[in-house]
């Protein structure tokens, strides 16, 4: 077989050194290291193709990854088989501002993608921060929340192309043939596309997508409110938000917003967590095209008014950080492209465990987690809690991270014990785990036992050699 | 009655419901039956539909679980319906169809005014659900198949409602879902899956099986019944009870004015519209953006036949609203996001150059109509010159693609005039997601003649194919239902895909055959 | 231009037909060009205040099954005519056709978005289910009363002006015998029934009071024809009419003044099909009030510190002009408001679904006296509507919305008091 694949791709673009196959057999997350038989970069579509092909042929697994980094376990071979590294295929094929729309390959980053946008005006609805290695791509499929809530549309997914399990290609939505401009993602037929979002590359693997760009502000402003907890946060946002005020709208816990903000120095690091309140939520309201100031003016007098009835404070910064909104404002228009991944500040790694509920919800989640935190010897400040409101605020994605040492394998074990109990006893309470990754697939699809038994039905019309990375989800 | 073929074993099934259902809530006699297989166009004239051997009236889940157990188990079609409005695809096809009629499914479980969702079971209609909502400061848009259908048909359908321009439509509209599937399953979808209470939230868990219910357009009933679902509602700066003056036919609306204002703007060509529409939406304003063609404007005003063709041989409309867009801004955040709205729009006009249609007009038509498109959008109106009209080549991408498309339409509609009727050019394009896409529409009236229906219908026929064939060269098309299916999706590649499913959740092909895609013809 | 325009080759799409008679080519107009659109089930959505009451055809509310609608009516009337369901094929034709209490709710909605005239329809499809199948047995004792005493109670004529006989003192003319331009006409409930004969008692002592100089036709009136109209017994009808017509001629009234909202309905809107000449103009009491007070006004002598809620009887509005279709569905809607409004202490308070969308008593279309149990139905409906509002009582005025309200209301647990207008004015005078 890898004779085959090297007729495909190229013997350079076959890997099945012990170093490539070590470093594909595991990644941020908790999950057991499992070994590829080879790691195949591919560069086109047809390559994609042409391995899906020969994998069916042979039975062999393929695992997709795009992202030069994972967190979730999702890109680990699982049963083994293949890796398919589509990393290499990068380019942005197209950007159209008059649509508002841009064209990428599955190896495109979030910096990539926001850089090459700027000179349109443009900018990607890219999640918190991300790695600078993540696809962005990989990430729109999985769900990573946007910052900005006041899109309704919740995703940026366009039409896209897919390579499926059993190495036909499929084009969703308008891009179904050619003449459109593929702006619209529903059809042909069915909205197809929904079930290979959130599917963690079991259902096909999408070799370039369209996606949703929106203007890239001129002029903002951004502004902070300090809370003591997310029951306090609650309100106000729900507020905001019903009210469309803001473009980028999230509140980070102390020890994500010191994270973010040190950029690795750990002095500065300690003195944040000495300064910054519990939780921050951070709003930016973004002037239009046209007549921006106008725009700050009027969302800014209507956050006031807000926090006058609700009786919280609207500040310029938190914490005594001098420029804070310059500097965040600069982050997310400049998404770092170093290595130093500001979640790693603390250790090596954090684990997340993460999840949609509602924002009135948030702090009992929230005290569930810090019980536990506690439970395993964390305090709360070594807990990093992310609320991001989703769609007006009418939900909101909630995320607790705690740090782990992945060369500790006494903590890798303490906190990925936390990370499991901790989630059943979301589950029982409501959480809505809508991303189940790992363990947290068969906690979540024992109970949503129909859906389960629907998906393995359409797993089967998708892929009936179940060849498509295998012992994913409820597969 | 005539035309009623009964199934052998007729009886058996009537217990059968009857036990399931309790006997006041299943139907075979001939006058039931007759009510359930007429709709809007020719074919219960022509004799192509025929009315269902049993109507039944499912409480729930449960006894809609149970009926499709029963038509699974005697492999009989079913087809479920929510308000039935206009019965499209609803009026059975073939013997021995059993018509679910949602009608003691007409609940509102919950709403959640903070987070912003109400739960609804399939009768409840939009009207139903904008009362509520605007009561808590809250609003849901309404699609042409008007207020007074099933929002959850509406939802499942299309819903292409002119507030999705901000708001977002339809399909993007719809959170957890409770289903039961053709093979009798239920399935419920989104937040639900995890608890049949909670609603709140429609993605997941993992692949997002909402993709079977629809795409571009419904699945026609194709894929069972969903007998739950939660909805978003939206912020709403409008008042508790929407504000109604006069008396039918001929009511005014006026929304609050320092929240709420419209325009209507004109270019000399379709393509200066659409220009329009693309700042409009760059800038981030406006609640609805709308080009209606002509007929539209008419369709909506007029309060009488007479006065429709009076006003249209006047030429009140034609003259004055071609290439005109409908602008509505709301004012969310405050009225200062109405006036900063106002003054981005002048700007736009002028550097477009716009022109707003003759004030009289303007007073003629906005107090008794624009509202419509934010109230109730009652496409029944459509139906009022003519007795029927035609929507054909419906298509969304982006709103430069859908200028292309209806400009074929045009010469398309001019080849089959008559027997269309005179529509000044069919060309309606709504903006949506600020105009990220653009959904364009050919409407036209139609004479309902039964005397002519003949060649009305080997017209139709005529040019149904040529839609499709349109369809399929340009990748867009109306693909609504079955028939249109078989044919797209070979070229397409979802054939094998969509009837996969189709075979996974309706072994025995008792969905409304041959919706979503036809399995044994 | 107009000349090169591909219009409707069928007149009656450039306009609705409205002069032509009423007879089957008129009921296939209408019911094949019905789009299945539902609005005849529902509230005009501009109205729709709440979920709970967003209903406007009782019939279809309590039965559910579209056959039950006037959708389901309009593909009755197709399929009886075409031949395709017999007359007598299924019993539940005659529910469909004779429970409906004719209150016009699907016909006001219906010409929302469109022309047409879904009630007359249903009488003409009543008609012909009686010329076909035979009369009702429910109807026979009221076509009988009619024949033999020219009223529906089957009372002897000579008690039809028993309610003025201790109201000598107001000096009541007999129009048989005197003159007066004003003729007040009771109708047969008011005129007959122990229950309501003090609301007329009353009517006419505010009438008086306002120097109204006006008669009564004494034990000489007959029945306005309404009850065998809307139940499709025609030939009835035509006879009472066209002798009514006749006499108010012969007698020179210029004015007809009526309390009940069906006979008034009846006078005002059915009469013009007879094809007789009318020289007289029929108002309801309340109107004619109305219209006295802006001259004069009334002086009420006691508060009645109550709320109140005012039920709009379905002929007294929307079945309360002739049709013309693009015009406003009037009615005698804001008469009474202002005359409850003017009555010192009284607070009006809306119910939800009123004037042309108004929620039918359910006592209307013979459906009191044949489908008791639905009536009695929708009457409870109407009264939950009204507890709802918070209002004191429900005021109205239409002796059969009051028996049929009446009716429903018992076996209520939390009663709501029904109460005449003129029996509340006369309390605050």
């Amino acid at each position: 077989m890898i004779s085959e694949l090297k007729n495909i791709v190229g013997a350079e673009n076959v890997l099945d050194d012990q170093e490539t196959l070590e470093r594909f057999s595991r990644d941020q997350s908790l999950a057991q290291a499992r070994k590829p038989l080879a790691v195949v970069k591919v560069k086109n579509t047809e390559e994609v193709q042409k391995v899906v092909k020969l994998a069916n042929e042979k039975l062999i697994p393929v695992t997709p990854s795009s992202s030069g980094i994972h967190f979730t376990g999702a890109s680990l071979p699982s049963q083994g088989g293949i890796v398919i590294d589509l990393s290499g295929m990068n380019k942005i094929l197209e950007i159209d501002p008059r649509n508002r729309k841009v064209k990428i390959e599955p190896g495109v980053t979030w910096p990539q993608l926001q850089e090459a946008l700027k000179e349109h005006d443009q900018i990607p609805l890219n999640p918190l921060f991300p790695h600078p290695q993540t696809s962005a791509l990989t990430s729109a499929l999985e769900r990573e929340p946007m910052l900005i809530p006041k899109y309704e549309y919740g995703d940026p997914i366009l039409p896209m192309e897919v390579v499926l399990p059993t190495g036909d290609i499929f084009l969703t939505g308008t891009a179904s043939d050619s003449h459109t401009q593929g702006a619209y993602p529903e059809g042909p037929g069915i909205d197809f596309y929904r079930f290979f979002v959130g599917a963690q590359g079991t259902m096909g693997i999408v070799t370039w997508m369209n996606m949703k760009t929106e203007y890239r502000p001129k002029k903002q402003k951004a502004y902070f409110v300090p809370f003591n907890d997310l029951s306090e946060a609650a309100d106000p946002i729900y507020r905001i938000q019903r009210r469309h005020v803001g473009n980028e709208c999230f509140v980070l816990s102390r020890l994500l917003l010191a994270s973010l903000l040190c950029e690795g120095d750990t002095g500065e690091f300690d003195k944040l967590m000495e300064s910054l309140p519990p939780y921050t939520l951070c709003l930016i309201i973004a002037g239009a095209p046209r007549r921006p100031l106008e725009r700050i003016e009027y969302e800014e007098e209507a956050l006031m008014e807000i926090a006058a009835t609700l009786n919280f404070q609207v500040e310029k910064t938190v914490g005594g950080v001098s420029g804070l909104g310059t500097k965040i404002i600069d982050k997310l228009r400049n998404l770092p492209s170093n290595e130093n991944y500001w979640k790693t500040t603390v250790e090596n790694s954090t684990q997340e465990v993460f999840f949609t509920t509602t924002m009135d919800k948030a702090q009992e989640f929230a005290d569930t987690a810090l019980g536990y935190a506690a439970a395993y010897g964390l305090s709360i400040d070594e807990v990093g809690i992310y609320m991001q409101p989703l769609e007006r605020g009418r939900a909101c994605h909630l995320s607790f991270a705690f740090p782990c040492n992945l060369e500790n394998e006494q903590e890798k074990e303490s906190i990925g014990d936390l990370c499991v109990e901790l989630c059943k006893d979301l589950i029982n309470d409501g959480a809505f785990f809508t991303r189940p990754y790992g363990p947290l697939a068969d906690m979540v699809y024992s109970k949503a036992t129909g859906y389960a038994t629907m998906l393995k039905e359409l797993k089967k019309v998708f892929d009936p050699n179940g060849i498509l990375n295998p012992g994913k989800l409820c597969y | 009655m005539e035309n009623i073929s009964r199934h052998e074993r007729h009886e058996e099934i009537l217990n059968a419901f009857e036990a399931a259902l309790g006997e006041g809530n299943v139907k075979d006699n001939p006058v039931t039956v007759n009510a359930y297989f007429g709709d809007w166009l020719p074919p219960k004239t022509l004799g192509t539909s025929v009315p269902p051997e049993f109507v039944v009236l499912p409480n729930g889940t449960l006894e809609a679980q149970a009926v499709i157990k029963i038509c699974n188990r005697f492999k009989i079609p079913f087809i479920p319906v929510g308000s039935n409005q206009w019965s499209m695809t609803s009026a059975p096809n073939r013997p021995h169809t059993v018509l679910i009629d949602c009608k003691r499914m007409g609940t509102i479980h919950e709403i959640d005014e903070k987070n912003m969702y109400a739960v609804i079971e399939p009768l409840v209609s939009l009207a139903q659900l904008h009362a509520e909502a605007n009561k808590r400061g809250l609003y849901i848009g309404s699609p042409e198949a008007s207020a007074q259908s099933s929002a959850v048909a509406g939802h499942l359908f299309q819903g292409m409602w002119g507030v999705g321009y901000r708001l977002g439509v339809a399909y993007r509209n719809i959170l957890g879902i409770e289903w039961v599937l053709p093979n009798g399953e239920i399935l419920r979808t989104g937040s639900f899956s995890q608890d049949a209470d909670n609603g709140f939230w429609g993605e997941g868990p993992g692949p997002d099986l909402r993709g079977m219910l629809r795409g571009y357009a419904g699945a026609m009933g194709g894929v069972g019944m969903v007998t739950k679902m939660a909805v978003k509602l939206h912020p709403y700066p409008g008042p508790k009870v929407w504000p109604a003056e006069g008396h039918i036919p001929n009511m005014t609306s006026t929304l609050p004015e320092d929240r709420f204002t419209w325009d209507i703007v004109k270019y000399d060509d379709l393509e200066g519209a659409i220009n329009f529409m693309y700042e409009i939406g760059k800038a981030e304003i406006g609640g609805v953006v709308q080009k209606w063609p002509t007929v539209y404007y008419i369709w909506w005003w007029a309060n009488s036949n007479e006065e429709y063709w009076t006003e249209w041989k006047k030429r009140t409309f034609q003259d004055n609203v071609k290439n005109a867009v409908g602008v509505s801004l709301w004012g969310f955040t405050s009225s200062k996001q109405t006036e900063y709205e106002k003054r981005v729009l002048e700007d736009i006009i002028a550097e477009t150059g716009g022109k707003r249609i003759k004030q009289e007009v303007f007073d003629q038509w906005v107090p008794r109509t624009a509202n419509n498109w934010i109230r109730d959008t009652n496409g029944s109106r459509m139906m009022r010159p003519s007795g029927t009209f035609l929507a054909l080549r419906l298509q969304t991408d982006t709103l430069d693609f859908s200028v292309g498309q209806v400009k074929t339409g045009y010469k398309w509609v001019d080849k089959f005039t008559p027997p269309i009727l005179d529509s000044d050019g069919p060309d309606w394009i709504g903006g949506y997601d600020f105009g990220h896409f653009g959904f364009g529409e050919t409407d036209f009236p139609v004479e309902k003649n039964a005397e002519s229906l003949g060649d009305l219908m080997g017209k139709l026929l005529e040019m149904t194919k040529e839609d499709v064939q349109n369809g399929l060269e340009n990748g867009v098309g109306p693909f609504l239902g079955g028939p249109y299916h078989a044919m797209a999706a070979p070229a397409f590649k979802y054939d094998k895909l969509l009837r996969g499913i189709k075979k996974a959740i309706d072994p025995n092909i008792v969905s409304n055959p041959p919706h979503q895609i036809p399995m044994d013809e | 231009m107009a000349d090169n325009m591909i219009l409707p080759k069928d007149p009656r799409y450039l306009k609705y037909p409205l002069e032509a008679p009423f007879d089957e080519e008129k009921v296939r107009w209408i019911a094949s060009n019905c789009s299945r659109c539902s609005v005849c089930k529902w509230v005009d959505s501009w109205r729709v205040k709440s979920a709970k009451y967003a209903r406007i055809c009782p019939q279809h509310s309590k039965y559910l099954y579209d056959s039950h609608s006037g959708q389901g009516k309009c593909d009755l009337a197709l399929a009886l005519l075409d031949g395709k369901i017999k007359w007598d094929e299924d019993p539940e034709i005659k529910d469909i056709l004779f429970q409906c209490t004719m209150c016009g709710g699907c016909d006001a909605m219906d010409k929302s978005i469109r022309d047409a005239e879904l009630v007359k329809m249903y009488r003409w499809l009543r008609a012909e289910y009686i010329k076909k199948v035979g009369p009702l047995e429910e109807h026979k004792a009221m076509l009988n009363s009619l024949k033999q005493y020219d009223n529906v109670w089957l009372q002897p004529r000579m008690k039809r002006n028993s309610w003025a006989k201790d109201l000598a003192d107001l000096g009541i003319k007999d129009l048989n015998k005197e003159k007066a331009e004003v003729l007040l006409f009771a109708g047969c409930t008011y005129g007959l029934s122990e229950e309501l004969k003090g609301t007329v008692v009353n009517m006419a002592k505010i009438l008086k009071k306002m120097g109204v100089d006006f008669g009564t036709l004494g034990d000489q009136e007959m029945c306005c024809g309404s009850p065998p109209s809307k139940t499709g017994n025609l030939a009835e009808f035509e006879r009472l009419g066209k002798a009514n017509i006749k006499k108010f001629n012969e007698l020179g009234v210029k004015t007809v003044l009526t309390p009940c909202a069906g006979c008034y309905g009846t006078l005002r809107v059915e009469y013009e099909e007879l094809g007789e000449k009318m020289n007289f103009e029929v108002l309801h009491v309340t109107e004619y009030l109305e219209q006295l007070t802006q001259e004069k006004k009334i002086e009420y002598k006691k508060e009645i510190p109550i709320s109140v809620t005012w039920h709009d009887p379905c002929h007294l509005g929307r079945m309360s002009r002739p049709y013309v279709p693009g015009k406003d569905l009037e009615g005698v809607y804001e008469e009474p408001r202002n005359i409850l409004r003017g009555i010192p202490g009284i607070e009006l308070v809306e119910m939800e679904r009123i004037k042309e969308y108004a929620w039918c008593c359910g006592g209307g279309g013979g459906a009191f006296t044949s489908f008791k149990e639905f009536a009695q139905w929708t009457a409870q409906q109407r009264l939950e509507e009204a507890k709802d509002t918070g209002a004191d009582i429900l005021v109205t005025s239409c002796p059969w919305c009051e028996t049929n309200l009446r009716a429903g209301g018992i076996g209520m647990e939390e009663k709501m008091e029904i109460v005449d207008i003129f029996d509340l004015m006369m309390e605050a005078l």
